[in-house]
């Protein structure tokens, strides 16, 4: 009796398995490709004239995924595309995802197209997401990950078919519009929502965001190092150059701290400085150039010239301060030397020997993100920064160069404008 | 690395240099048509010459010294030229570029064709160490009377031997300068929005200046007057001026119309609209 009733248990477990529950033999369902929608943000390449990253921003295979990037407070849109090979599949099938954030995408009815291969495709729609990212909160998920499942039981049970993982970025607030300059660069993005992540009020998005530079190591999406003047006269200038080329001078890292924050939404205008010297006379000429520290002042051999500004370089004006290979000051003659003194980003030994110099000003602050230093006045500038003053001048193939240590004989002027 | 970077530059600038903008005008002298491009990473500016009967593509190109930045908002390259001099306010970004000293005066005979054996670095450190045409008061004056840049435009012009003019504006006000080959004398500042760049051209001794609206104005020491009947009636965005110094004539092209492969005479026969 007990063998009976065992043999019949069995027997109905089987007989009910057989027709009801999934047939595994449709198993072999690949994860093509994710696209994201519904007000993502357009993110640049980090390249001159840079396109936006294009959708499908998961690819499966792609050994790089494209980032994506949202306003807080919105809910992102998924759609994504499967195969599935099998040589009989049903009409439908149901596919759902699970994202990071907790937001789902709930399940939807997806038509399994025909094929005259055992190949065949099917797409899960455009769905919002289960809930907005966090109103008014910067984000960084990296990476962002939906774990996607699907049913053949109309969503009974469930299975899994892949994970898609790309960067997702959220922004505090709506970013600034793109200008010539200011671009919204994968690099902005990045550097901002890493170092702001959580982040919600002006003051702590700048204060988070300026962390990047204050250890003199900045670093692209791609952690990267963003040199200053790794090649001493590289000629680089615009955000875009330094990002593609990730060598450039003071002005770009002045954008880029700015960029930083305006990706944000952070509005401050006024906010770019040039400063350069007073241009006051001196010996009949106009004083032009400063030293960053440090430089070392030898015997004096101008004095002869000009009393006040007596240490006197001069070089090969065709040349220039800084012929090939370009690593170095090289001069004719000299009675100050470049030593090392004050770091700069992903570079212990910068180019010191200036005209102007570009830092950005944000609430009366001054921040100097070459050198990740921050300044309460523009006069602080020059004593806590500079070795000097001097003039030049070119007479046939050698240029002329003055120099006094005596920083109170120029000062700093500065004009504002607002990146 | 560096190297082939240079080569890949000067290939590409022989190659594609026509795809920049022209800066602000053609101007014809002598039966020669000369225009400016600028190179947008190295800020570079080159010197386009050819017959006015011939193509823009075949242009002989020469590298200057000189150039301007991509900043917000754009300011067009500040160029011209007198026989066989040419001017420019060189305001591309360099630590060692002094913008006092933007004001520069080349011989055309001294600018070289581009080759791999000058590089950008080369031109820089020629251009910043090049002694100044005349120091730049207007810039020192504008930014000493508000050290906030908003409305910031200039451009200059050669009248004669003697007569450099400069307009420059910043913060809803204008001044007219003039250097004489020794000292500059100004305007007074006058209230005087612009939404944009401008440029100012010669005609017979006049000084001219078209906003980027469309308007056209008379500028001397004494100040800015709307000229009389007179407009230019585009866009400066959108088209470039041709100042024709062989019959005294001033005319704009549209930007669209500007075919390469076209001679520079029939694209002024075909769509040159006549401002004088």
């Amino acid at each position: 009796m007990q063998k009976t009733l065992r043999c019949l248990f069995i027997a109905l477990v089987l007989f009910s398995f057989n027709s009801t529950a999934q047939d595994f033999t449709y198993s072999n369902v690949d994860l093509v490709n994710v696209t994201f929608s519904g007000g993502n943000l357009g993110i640049r390449r980090d390249l001159v004239g840079g396109s936006v990253y294009s959708s499908p921003q998961y690819v499966a295979g792609a050994s790089t995924q494209n980032p994506v990037a949202y306003v807080s407070g919105v809910a992102p849109s998924a759609a994504a595309s499967f195969t599935i090979d099998c040589p009989t599949v049903p009409a439908t099938v149901n596919v759902r995802g699970f994202g990071s954030d907790s937001i789902n995408f709930t399940s939807a009815s997806c038509v399994v197209n025909p094929s005259a291969t055992t190949i065949h495709t099917f797409n899960y729609p455009a769905t919002v997401g289960s809930h907005v990212f966090a109103a008014s909160v910067v984000r960084l998920f990296k990476p962002y990950t939906i774990n996607w499942e699907i049913s053949f039981d109309g969503g009974t049970t469930w299975k899994p078919i892949g994970t898609s993982n790309n960067t997702l970025y959220v922004t505090r607030s709506a970013p600034q519009a793109e200008g010539t300059t200011f671009k919204w660069y994968h690099t902005v993005f990045d550097i901002s929502c890493r170092n702001a992540q959580y982040m919600s009020a002006d003051t702590a998005v700048i204060s988070k965001v300026w962390s990047e530079f204050t250890d003199q190591i900045v670093l692209n999406y791609n952690g990267d190092s963003l040199f200053y003047y790794k090649v001493m006269n590289i000629s680089n200038t615009s955000l875009g150059a330094l990002l593609q080329y990730r060598d450039a001078q003071c002005y770009t890292f002045a954008q880029l701290f700015l960029a930083t924050i305006k990706i944000q939404g952070v509005v401050r205008t006024s906010n770019y400085v040039y400063i350069t010297p007073i241009n006051n006379l001196v010996c009949g000429y106009s004083v032009n150039r400063f030293l960053v520290k440090n430089w070392t002042f030898g015997t004096a051999t101008g004095a002869g010239t000009c009393s006040t500004f007596p240490w006197r370089n001069t070089y090969n004006t065709a040349t220039g301060t800084i012929p090939p290979p370009y690593n170095q000051y090289v001069f004719l003659t000299s009675d100050v030397t470049d030593q090392s003194g004050i770091p700069g980003s992903c570079n212990i030994r910068p180019s010191s020997y200036f005209n102007n110099h570009q830092i950005a000003k944000i609430d009366g602050v001054y921040y100097d993100a070459c050198y990740g230093v921050t300044f309460p006045s523009l006069v602080s500038i020059k004593t806590a920064a500079f070795s000097g003053w001097g003039f030049r001048y070119s007479s046939g193939s050698t240029t002329n160069c003055f120099f006094t240590n005596n920083m109170s004989l120029s000062d700093l002027s500065e004009t504002i404008s607002t990146f | 690395m560096r190297k082939t970077f240079f080569v890949s530059f000067f290939i590409l600038l022989s190659c594609c240099v026509f795809s920049q903008s022209l800066e602000r005008k053609i101007i014809i002298q002598n039966g020669n048509y000369f225009f400016t491009t600028i190179d947008e990473l190295t800020q570079l500016a080159t010197l386009h010459i050819g017959k006015d009967t011939a193509k823009l593509k075949n242009a002989k190109l020469l590298a200057m010294p000189v150039g301007r930045n991509f900043d917000d908002p754009i300011i067009p390259f500040s160029w011209d030229l007198v026989d066989t001099s040419v001017f420019a306010i060189s305001f591309f970004l360099h630590p060692l570029n002094d913008r006092n000293e933007a004001i520069k005066r080349m011989n055309i005979a001294s600018l070289k064709e581009p080759n791999k054996t000058i590089t950008p670095m080369d031109l820089i450190m020629l251009s910043v160490d090049m002694n100044p045409f005349a120091y730049n008061d207007p810039y020192l004056f504008v930014t000493r009377r508000s050290n906030t840049i908003s409305g910031f435009f200039y451009d200059a012009v050669v009248v004669n031997d003697t007569s450099f003019v400069m307009a420059i504006s910043n913060n809803g006000e204008l001044s007219i300068w003039n250097y004489n080959g020794k000292e500059w004398k100004h305007s007074e500042v006058q209230k005087f929005p612009v939404e944009g760049f401008f440029s100012l051209f010669t005609l017979k001794n006049k000084t001219y200046l078209a906003t980027n609206v469309g308007g056209l104005y008379e500028i001397s020491l004494k100040g800015i007057v709307a000229a009389k009947n007179k407009s230019v009636g585009t866009n400066l965005l959108s088209s470039t001026l041709i100042i024709n110094k062989d019959d005294n004539t001033v005319s704009y092209i549209k930007n669209s119309d500007i075919n390469q492969h076209t001679p520079l005479n029939e694209l002024i026969k075909k769509y040159a609209v006549r401002i004088f």
